[in-house]
């Protein structure tokens, strides 16, 4: 089509995406029944797309990887037969398979491993969106552009000889008359068929608002700061339509806690010298979230908060918010925790001399690349320390880049939410009025065990990821060691 | 055989490949869901689209570049080149249909693999294979309108055959917002259609030597709808795409088809009692007739298609896609006469259908005049 050329240049185009922000891809690690898995699902950027899943299993006698993708609400008549993944060239144990993604939401990847040690599943979170708009390679956009013009000019001339010569007895040739009305006719024809391409121009621009529509959008949200007696506030709202909305059929479902939590916001203050606070605030309704403001360095901070829905979709909301000088507050969440410190290449300061060290780092970074972020606690006589489980987990890891546009929350079970998981796997065939999984899930929640005797884990963290785009990253670590959670900032550079 | 009669047999074999290929290549995607380049209905439509290339190229190249070419004389210039009108339509429609393909590609790529017909690089893809079709219409028109009367009765069939195919494009076309018997008491069932087939039985009647052109492209339509709903739904399916709303585990198919053969008699009756030379006329008494015949077959007959009675291998009722969900309007009326949800009334519903009959007219009119051309077409 002529007009394909028109959108050759157009920039692509790629928004911050619900689950976690600019970071759409998924990353799981656990085990499918015996086996241990590491599994990447590759996000399609356009719904109906295909998600490229590649799945890492160790375990012996692997003999079949296969996936299939299911639709949260959808049961089990609603998935499809599964894929037989492909086994990777060169790498024994990589497996790949492509799956189509449908519709916006909430999907699980059902990973089944087949091997000498019997079979299993792992259920992997995926919060499906549509994040971008393929442009048009000009080389294509080109050849379309030829082809378009051949067909249009074939038209015309099809046109010209249709009236001038095809009703005539064969050998004769055309009279002046004909000629002329030949002539007319093909510059009628000409019109016509410019105002039709100008019609399909105009539709093609409706389907094109009509998709970036339905792309995602950042939900609108607020964060300030609000002074009580116990101290300053931090209070968060969710402002957004699509959750305040009247039309409760239209609405997501609701929230669901990961960790015992309904909120986890991340306070990320915008220069090198600002802080950082992982806060879980407690919902005072619906929409408006509070906490305790730690004391924090004065300045500009970004809010990221990461919610799930009964679905399993996870998503993160962002604000901005200027904090005012520190001072002390009460009443604060005993899983919150806040940092103002050094913010290092390789190693972080922890209490009593030990440090939390970036190991087996590379020299650099390049974006899309897989990437182990390898952590390790390094006492003060170099020995490896031990971690208690903060929140459920033995570390947590939040990403930011330089300019704000990527926010991730890691754990060593990847990007995905644990709560996510919970609800993909509970959920059952009865659960279709909503919130009755959610009440399920929460009285069913185990918070951390802050007891005496915690349970110690050897101090060697792992999060799978890939840094998606180039540029000046953040990471911040936490973990918990003696009932204290304790947090080491490093950065780095993406190539 | 002459080489023309050879290539028109040629592009008329594959105006009903293209058929086929496209009506299966719609089960599959209500049924099956998954895309590739090398489902069997594409590659059917694509061989349609090779044969069209190969037996028309050949065809013109011989007759262009061969010295002393009988043909040439009843063929048509097109750049130099000499064939028949029908043939650089048929060319065109196959270059279409190839240029549709990495357009709807990038398409897929760009916004997703579309689930619905009408999409810009479909509606380059139709437009594709009805050229392939109306070209092959074109060819057997030259043929009956040059044939003595002795083997004219040949050619006027596969006019009739050829009609009848493109008479399926088009309801296929419209396939989204006609086919399902629910619509068929709805306003824009019938605006739909009005505005759509008569041009196509009103040129049928005039440009067909049968007895009865137009009900025979009608009845032609509607048999080869009804065949290749009874063979498709024979075929075992699984659908492929989650989230499946609808568990398959045969094709899904077309809806019984469209009434158009009891319109199409009107038109052969009306044409024939009228004649020549008083078009308008003719064409508002076509446009009134054609709706008001449609609404007398399609408001009965549709309550028997929703029913349960009409949920059987041979009236095709109760084909769902594996995406729609279960649900009570499946055996309602989607809309109504009227177009409205509330306060519909039956003034409202008589505007609709004049507005329909008006429409039906503008369409007639210019199948009239399409049909008279082609009545004279020889090359």
């Amino acid at each position: 089509m002529r007009r394909a050329g028109l959108v050759g240049g157009a920039a692509l185009l790629i928004l911050t995406t619900s689950a976690h922000v600019g970071s759409p891809d998924t990353w799981f690690v656990g085990t499918a029944g015996p086996y241990p898995v590491r599994i990447v699902v590759r996000s399609p950027g356009v719904i109906p797309g295909l998600a490229n899943v590649t799945v890492k299993v160790t375990g012996q006698g692997v003999r079949v990887v296969m996936a299939s993708p299911a639709y949260f609400n959808a049961g089990d008549r609603g998935v499809p037969p599964p894929d037989t993944a492909r086994q990777v060239t060169g790498q024994p144990d990589s497996w790949t398979v492509p799956l189509w993604i449908m519709v916006s939401g909430s999907y699980s990847v059902r990973v089944h491993v087949v091997g000498g040690q019997g079979e299993g599943t792992a259920i992997v979170p995926v919060s499906a969106v549509a994040t971008r708009i393929t442009p048009l390679d000009p080389r294509l956009g080109w050849a379309l552009a030829g082809f378009g013009l051949i067909l249009f000019l074939g038209a015309v001339t099809i046109i010209g000889a249709a009236v001038r010569e095809s009703v005539l007895v064969p050998n004769a040739e055309p009279d002046r008359r004909l000629r002329i009305r030949g002539r007319i006719s093909m510059a009628a024809g000409t019109v016509v068929m410019a105002l039709l391409l100008v019609g399909g121009k105009t539709w093609w621009n409706a389907v094109d608002q009509d998709y970036r529509r339905s792309l995602d959008r950042r939900w609108a949200a607020t964060a300030e700061v609000v002074r009580q007696d116990g101290g300053p506030l931090l209070r968060f709202t969710i402002a957004d339509s699509a959750w305040r909305g009247r039309d409760w059929n239209e609405r997501p479902t609701p929230l669901i806690p990961d960790h015992g939590k309904l909120m986890h916001l991340f306070l990320v203050g915008e220069d090198e010298t600002g802080g950082f606070g992982h806060l879980h605030p407690v919902s005072s309704d619906s929409s408006i979230f509070e906490a305790p403001l730690p004391p924090l360095p004065a300045g500009r901070y970004q809010v990221f908060a990461d919610i799930t829905h009964e679905s399993g979709f996870a998503r993160t909301l962002v604000a901005g918010t200027e904090l005012p000088a520190p001072e002390s507050t009460s009443g604060a969440d005993r899983d919150d925790s806040w940092f103002a410190g050094i913010v290092s290449d390789t190693a972080g300061r922890l209490t009593g001399g030990a440090r939390l060290v970036w190991e087996g780092r590379p020299p650099s970074f390049t974006a899309g690349e897989d990437a182990e972020l390898q952590f390790v606690v390094r006492e003060a006589d170099s020995s490896v320390g031990g971690v208690e489980p903060y929140l459920g987990m033995s570390g947590h890891a939040v990403v930011v880049s330089g300019d704000g546009k990527v926010f991730i929350h890691l754990h060593p079970m990847g990007t995905v939410s644990a709560a996510a998981v919970r609800s993909l796997q509970e959920r059952l065939p009865s659960d279709t009025i909503r919130g009755t999984l959610g009440r399920r899930l929460t009285e069913r929640a185990m918070p951390d065990s802050h007891g005496s005797h915690p349970q110690v884990m050897e101090g060697r963290i792992g999060f799978p990821y890939a840094f998606p785009t180039p540029g000046d990253y953040r990471i911040w670590v936490q973990i918990r060691r003696r009932g204290v959670v304790e947090t080491a900032a490093f950065r780095t550079t993406v190539r | 055989m002459p080489a023309i009669v050879r290539t028109c047999y040629a592009v008329l074999l594959a105006a009903g490949l293209i058929v086929i290929g496209l009506i299966w290549d719609i089960s599959w995607h209500r049924s099956i869901g998954r895309d590739t380049f090398w489902t069997p209905p594409h590659v059917v439509e694509y061989v349609a689209a090779i044969i069209v290339g190969v037996s028309c190229g050949w065809l013109i190249l011989r007759a262009t570049f061969a010295k002393g070419s009988p043909d040439r004389g009843s063929m048509v210039r097109f750049w130099g080149f000499h064939g028949p009108l029908g043939a650089w339509v048929s060319v065109w429609g196959s270059l279409a249909m190839l240029t549709s393909a990495p357009f709807d590609d990038w398409w897929h790529s760009a916004y997703g693999l579309d689930v619905q017909i009408i999409s810009p690089p479909h509606i380059l893809l139709l437009l594709g294979m009805m050229g392939i079709v109306a070209g092959a219409m074109l060819m057997t028109l030259a043929e009956q309108n040059r044939a003595g009367d002795s083997n004219r009765r040949d050619f006027s069939m596969m006019f009739g055959l050829a009609s009848a195919f493109l008479l399926l494009m088009l309801v296929t076309a419209t396939f989204e917002y006609t086919a399902a018997p629910n619509r068929w008491r709805g306003r824009e069932f019938y605006l739909i259609c009005a505005g759509t087939f008569p041009i196509l039985l009103a040129l049928a009647a005039r440009a067909g030597r049968l007895r009865w052109p137009a009900t025979a492209s009608a009845a032609l339509f509607m048999l080869s709808s009804l065949i290749l709903g009874w063979v498709l739904q024979t075929i075992p399916a699984t659908p492929k795409l989650a989230p499946i709303e609808n568990p398959l585990t045969h094709l899904v198919v077309a809806p019984f088809p469209i009434l158009l053969v009891v319109p199409a008699a009107l038109f052969d009756l009306l044409h024939r009692r009228v004649g020549d030379g008083r078009d308008w006329r003719l064409a508002g008494a076509l446009g009134l007739g054609f709706v008001l015949a449609l609404l007398a077959v399609s408001w009965p007959v549709s309550a028997f298609l929703i029913s349960p009675a009409a949920r059987n291998p041979v009236f095709l009722g109760g084909q769902w896609d594996y995406s729609s969900s279960p649900g009570a309007y499946r055996y309602e009326f989607w809309g109504n006469l009227s177009g409205v949800s509330t306060g519909s009334t039956p003034w409202l519903a008589v505007k609709s259908l004049a507005f329909a009959a008006l429409l039906a007219m503008v369409s007639s009119r210019l199948g009239l005049t399409l049909g008279g051309w082609m009545r004279r077409v020889r090359r």
